[in-house]
């Protein structure tokens, strides 16, 4: 029984900003049995309190409730554990100080390497020197390791710090294999000019006699560079030209390498760090999740792929997302300065489409639409919303502007292409597969969700 | 329909349909001659309102007969192509009903528009009438039933082609003998009506009324051609939209009347090159494929009720053969299968009366109104699909049971705004006894389903609390 | 098609992403080929906020990620702009196709034929009211659609369709093209779940992102992303139909509860400054639609 290769799981974790020094609590969102359409709810689930000096898991505990700021209102940050796993004879299982032992190594073999950057200014100036990258080197040992960005186009001595990560000290009662990364405080770095306002910032670490990242504009952009798109999306002056300020965040993202030299086994994962999740209780309709399940497996979803709890969990999302927004605003219907204010409406009159209300106006109260949405999710657990394949925009149809294509869902919202938002082909075909097999069925009202146990008797 | 009705279609010589002899026992009405006055105690205004009443009725009772006959397609025994089929017919039939719905919505758009009261209800198995097109009859699907609603459905002339007498035949003896009743001749009247100069004046049509009628946008948004709510493997191109027109004037509700008409026959001379396919064609189609024997339909009964049955009918007309379903948990179904349905009529009448709002940045209550009758359509759907599953019987046996449908006691709105809110929260309140009761069997299959439509009322009747507040406060201050 | 569907891994039916944020995917181990398991995993002590489940990828240009870049190399040999089919960089042999435009990619099927897939589509919508529907230009797809027939040609090489010349703006997809055979990569590293390498560098997937982020926070109106940045909170019926709430970014306590649409010059909305200066405090977690902490 050898190890055959290594792993690091999750393949990809992100972390979120924030400046507490205490990471967030471990939680679990469910979708309450007993109020199915009401907000998920969230229960303390078990985490750990790494000992900053040691390394060390130096306790677990499960928390009664969440708090996702500190005492003091600091937002806390979201630090991802990334886990080693061992490839046994085709099984992964997390890599222990006693899978180690059977291989006679020692936990002091174990090496990892942390490679993340922050490119933002590099991507538009199109300058290397405005590459910000952060490098552990290969370390060992469970000393915190500091992620410090390092830039020729910076002031001397300074870097910008994307946080830290540290090697857990396995123990006894935690003997896993695993790191933290703990990301930065969310904090902004300027220039060393006037375009720079200190209130705004942490420190100035941009040299501006060295590099042009303030004072930039897409509008002058090297031809080779060709801007984001959406262009001008950085801190600028506010002046026609979308001057940069020359601003810098300690966002980052990049890779966790481990290793084992004498086994010649290694692994890597990515990591990121992204702002907070400001509504912890509702997510997206289309998430990085449902893209690389899509690269996976493909855009076509078999037989035994399909579920009505997957068509479910879409709808909930749709009404979630309607829930958190302002519907009326986003049709289209309000008008601010003499025209349609931010939504997909006006961003469709800039694309030459007549400038109008996306749904009849009188329908689209927030409260409205989400009562819609229930009622077809109700509808799809009652066996007979196999229809909603149809209202569904498909891929190729995102340039459809008329009345009838803007309406279909998801509605109101943007997708990667700047045009309607069009759901991933794989999660199209599982709700047109669901909702075949619910009409196919010989009782439709069969093809249904597991019974939900009968509600124990829940003290308040 | 109702003795109130009835009399003003029989008083008037001039309004009677004349009728054309025909091989033994079978007559086809003739198209309507333009009356030249109206019947006695109507003034013209009053009996074009009349007749739209009439036209809901039908309107009203055709859907909630299709509906019915697309609900008893399908069945546990099925297999192979006649499940293909029954699953594609209930597809077609159920799109068939939806267009009804916008017919009647329509409808209701031209009483706005003229000043007369909405007209949702229906009574139960009503007896015929010279326009009633057939005995009302919620039964499972047969070459029989189709043979009636392809005839009530048939533009004038396709009635004496050999394929449409014998069609014809068949439809009348399924209704025991009597005449098919086109329901265009109906509309065809209620065009002339219309466009009588003398009848109805140009001040009898109200223009301002048109925040108060239904609009396209507001209630088709989802239902436009190929996108019918269905699964639409067969040729979803060719089917049609939902028909929900408001209208604006004389001319407005002629082209209205017109397309309803349209829609349902598709008169010749529109040819192979119609893009959209009628009620008639549609169910022609299915008629001349659907078998003899052995329908592909489940073991459902004919007019289902919650009531023991009545001794005789008012009437004294018509067949009135009903089911009483007794088992007591396919019972509790059915109650709230009618709950529902009198929230849909109700919710759909009370957003007639709420503004569309005028500023488009402020939604009124419409919106929510709309979404809810949207909400009651979905769930009339789903509690069918569930009630066809049941057993009618408490003793046990092979008869499932059936969406009854009922007439509910009233629709009238009440005056005072608060009050309308008060009807929204005792139908809900109802809703939850029975939802209660139902998700307290053990043996209950959908707690799923109910433990949502549970959750969805309970958010429905907050913000029906908030409107009511709101009104009373109006109230109080003006 | 007589298809039921039949339950996946662990409890019925449910998305493995689901299970995951519900903590009922714990296993204590996962078969080295089960990729799906592997991307879903969450680690021990890990809140639901590190999955890629919570994580928008309708990007532009993203919140945590600018996914779009994952394709910028998918093709050996050329780099591609992440949300335009337009060639930003080449390798030397590749320099002919600098700037030009990938219009069109054909997959050879595993038996004949090939898949084919355009690109381009064109915006189509009237220019007025309740007119009848115009063309109004031509624009690329976004990626992860567009291509998801080519990953699973991985280490082949598929037809590619440029435009012939470079072409600064976009083109109509009728336009002449040139076929060339580009090798597509491996999405993931061998027998993983992880991005391969040769797709991403370090800071690649927030390259494109906002900087700082907190500028984007206050600029994008909030058609992406309600569900992690919200904007419609602390919601309820209102008492003649309409709901009523605040918008997120609206300095709390400032009169009658009113939504306040976006509008930079408006003194009820937070600004700039404030949220570069004091994001972690004017910026309010929302639990249950309401403000919390």
């Amino acid at each position: 029984m050898t190890i055959r290769a290594l792993r690091i799981l999750p393949p990809l974790a992100i972390g979120r900003l924030g400046s507490s020094p205490e990471p967030l609590e471990n939680y679990d969102v469910r979708v309450s049995d007993r109020d199915p359409l009401g907000f998920r709810e969230i229960h303390g689930a078990l985490t750990f309190v790494v000992d900053a000096d040691t390394g060390g898991i130096r306790r677990s505990y499960t928390p009664e409730s969440v708090r996702f700021k500190d005492a003091r209102g600091r937002v806390k940050p979201v630090a991802p554990f990334l886990e080693v796993w061992a490839d046994v004879d085709g099984t992964l299982v997390p890599l222990t100080t006693a899978l180690l032992a059977r291989e006679n190594i020692g936990v002091d073999a174990i090496e990892w390497c942390v490679q993340v950057g922050n490119q933002k200014a590099f991507r538009r100036t199109g300058q290397a020197r405005d590459r910000i990258d952060a490098n552990t080197d290969w370390f060992r040992g469970h000393a915190r390791q500091s992620l410090a960005g390092r830039c020729a186009n910076f002031l001397p001595r300074k870097t910008l710090p994307f946080g830290h990560v540290q090697f857990i000290r396995p123990t006894d009662e935690f003997p896993e294999i695993r790191l933290r990364f703990t990301p930065a405080k969310g904090v902004i770095y300027g220039a060393n000019d006037d375009r720079t306002r200190s209130e705004d910032v942490a420190d100035v670490i941009y040299d501006s006699g060295r590099g042009s990242w303030s004072g930039y504009t897409d509008g002058d952009a090297d031809p080779s560079t060709i801007v984001t798109n959406p262009g001008g999306i950085y801190a600028n002056t506010g002046d026609d030209r979308t001057t940069s300020r020359g601003y810098l965040d300690d966002e980052c993202d990049g890779i966790v390498e481990v290793r084992i030299a004498s086994l010649n086994l290694g692994a890597f994962a990515r990591i990121g760090a992204g702002p907070p999740d400001y509504a912890p209780d509702s997510f997206p309709v289309r998430t990085i999740a449902d893209e690389l399940e899509q690269i996976l497996l493909g855009p076509h979803v078999g037989d035994d792929e399909v579920s009505p709890e997957w068509t479910e969990e879409i709808l909930r999302r749709a009404f979630e997302t309607v829930r958190l927004q302002n519907t009326t605003v986003l049709n289209g219907n309000s008008v601010i300065n003499g025209g349609p204010a931010n939504s997909m409406a006006l961003q469709d009159s800039r694309l030459g489409r007549a400038a109008e209300p996306i749904m009849a106006p009188a329908i689209v109260d927030s409260i409205a639409l989400r009562a819609l949405h229930q009622s077809v999710f109700a509808a799809l657990r009652g066996g007979t919303a196999a229809w909603f394949a149809e209202v569904l925009r498909e891929y190729e149809e995102v340039g459809d502007l008329t009345n009838a294509g803007r309406r279909k869902m998801p509605a109101m919202m943007r997708g990667s292409d700047g045009l309607h938002l069009a759901l991933t082909r794989r999660q199209y075909n599982a709700v047109r597969a669901s909702g075949n097999a619910q009409a196919n069925a010989e009782d439709p009202t069969s093809v249904t969700f597991t019974t939900p146990a009968p509600p124990a008797e829940e003290a308040e | 329909m109702r003795s109130s009705l009835r009399r003003y279609l029989v008083s008037t010589p001039a309004a009677r349909p004349r009728r054309r002899a025909r091989a033994k026992a079978i007559d086809v009405l003739e198209a309507v001659q333009a009356p030249s006055a109206p019947p006695a105690e109507l003034s013209w205004h009053d009996y074009a309102v009349f007749l739209l009443h009439v036209a809901s009725e039908i309107e009203h009772a055709l859907m909630v007969q299709y509906l019915y006959a697309a609900y008893s397609l399908g069945g546990a025994n099925l297999a192979g192509t006649r499940h293909e089929n029954a699953r594609q017919w209930r597809e077609v039939i159920l799109g068939i009903a939806k267009e009804e719905m916008g017919h009647l919505i329509t409808v209701q758009n031209i009483l706005r528009l003229i000043g007369g009261p909405l007209h949702l209800e229906r009574e139960d198995y009503p007896f015929r009438s010279d326009f009633y097109p057939f005995h009302f009859l919620l039964e499972p699907l047969t070459k029989n039933s189709l043979a009636k609603y392809v005839v009530a459905e048939a533009p004038e002339d396709w009635l004496d082609t050999k394929e449409g007498k014998e069609v014809v035949e068949r439809a009348a003896k399924a209704d025991d003998g009597r005449q098919i009743v086109r329901v265009g001749m109906l509309y065809e009247l209620l065009v002339e009506v219309f466009g009588n100069e003398g009848a109805l004046t140009d001040e009898d049509f109200r223009a301002d009324t048109a925040p108060y009628q239904a609009s396209w946008d507001e209630w088709a948004r989802g239902y436009g051609a190929g996108e019918r709510g269905n699964i639409g493997q067969e040729s979803p191109k060719r089917t049609p939209d939902v028909l929900v027109i408001p209208a604006a004037d004389r001319a407005g509700v002629v082209d209205a009347l017109q397309q309803i008409a349209r829609q349902g026959e598709a008169p010749a001379g529109r040819g192979a090159d119609t893009p959209e396919e009628s009620h008639f064609k549609r169910f022609l189609k299915i008629y001349k494929v659907f078998p003899e024997r052995n329908p592909p339909s489940r073991n459902i009964p004919t007019n289902p009720t919650t009531q023991p049955p009545q001794e005789g009918d008012a009437d004294g007309e018509g067949p009135t053969v009903c089911s009483p379903i007794t088992n007591t948990h396919s019972m509790l179904w059915a109650n709230l299968f009618n709950v529902r349905y009198r929230k849909l009529l109700f919710t759909l009448k009370h957003a007639f009366h709420v503004q569309a709002g005028d500023a488009v940045d402020r939604p009124t209550a419409r919106g929510n109104l709309i979404s809810w009758t949207f909400g009651e359509m979905y769930n009339l759907r789903s509690i069918a699909a569930i009630l066809v599953t049941l057993p009618l019987n408490d003793g046990g046996g092979d008869e499932r049971a059936g969406p009854p449908f009922s007439v509910p006691y009233t629709l009238a709105l009440p005056d005072w705004d608060s009050d309308k809110w008060r009807v929204h929260r005792d139908l809900i309140a109802a809703a939850e006894t029975l939802i209660h009761q139902l998700d307290e069997d053990p043996d209950e299959a959908q707690h799923a389903y109910l433990r949502a439509l549970r959750d969805h009322d309970r958010q429905t009747l907050e913000v029906v609390e908030r409107l009511l507040t709101g009104a009373e406060q109006q109230e109080a201050n003006a | 098609m007589k298809a039921r569907p039949k339950n996946q891994t662990a409890r019925a039916g449910k998305p493995l992403a689901v299970q995951a944020m519900e903590g009922t995917f714990a296993p204590k181990n996962i078969a080295a080929d089960a990729l799906l398991e592997q991307l879903s995993y969450r680690a021990a002590g890990n809140p639901p906020g590190t999955l890629p489940t919570t994580a928008i990828s309708n990007c532009f240009p993203g919140l945590e990620f600018d996914f779009r870049n994952v394709w910028k190399n998918i093709f050996v040999g050329i780099e591609l702009h992440e949300s335009d089919n337009l060639v930003v960089g080449t390798d030397q042999a590749h320099e002919a196709l600098r700037f030009r435009r990938l219009v069109r990619i054909r997959v050879p099927r595993r038996r004949s034929g090939a898949i084919e897939q355009t690109l381009i589509t064109i915006v189509r919508g009237p220019s007025t009211a309740g007119g009848a529907a115009e063309d109004l230009g031509p624009t690329a797809l976004e990626w992860t659609n567009a291509l998801a027939h080519v990953v699973a040609a991985a280490g082949r090489e598929i037809t590619c369709e440029f435009t012939r010349q470079e072409a600064g703006g976009q083109v109509d997809p009728g336009v002449a093209t040139e076929a060339f055979q580009l090798q597509v990569r491996a999405f993931f590293q061998p027998d993983t779940a992880v991005i391969s390498r040769e797709l991403l560098t370090p800071g690649q997937l927030t390259q494109s992102l906002c900087s700082p982020w907190q500028n984007d926070y206050r600029e994008c109106a909030c058609y992406y992303w309600a569900a992690s940045r919200p904007d419609y909170v602390n919601v309820e019926a209102g008492p003649n139909g309409p709901s009523a709430g605040e918008n997120w970014m609206q300095v709390r306590g400032s009169g009658a509860r009113q939504y306040q649409p976006d509008d930079f010059d408006s003194p009820g909305l937070l600004t700039y400054e404030d949220i570069f200066r004091r994001w972690e405090t004017v910026l309010r977690f929302e639990i249950a639609g309401r403000d919390t902490d």
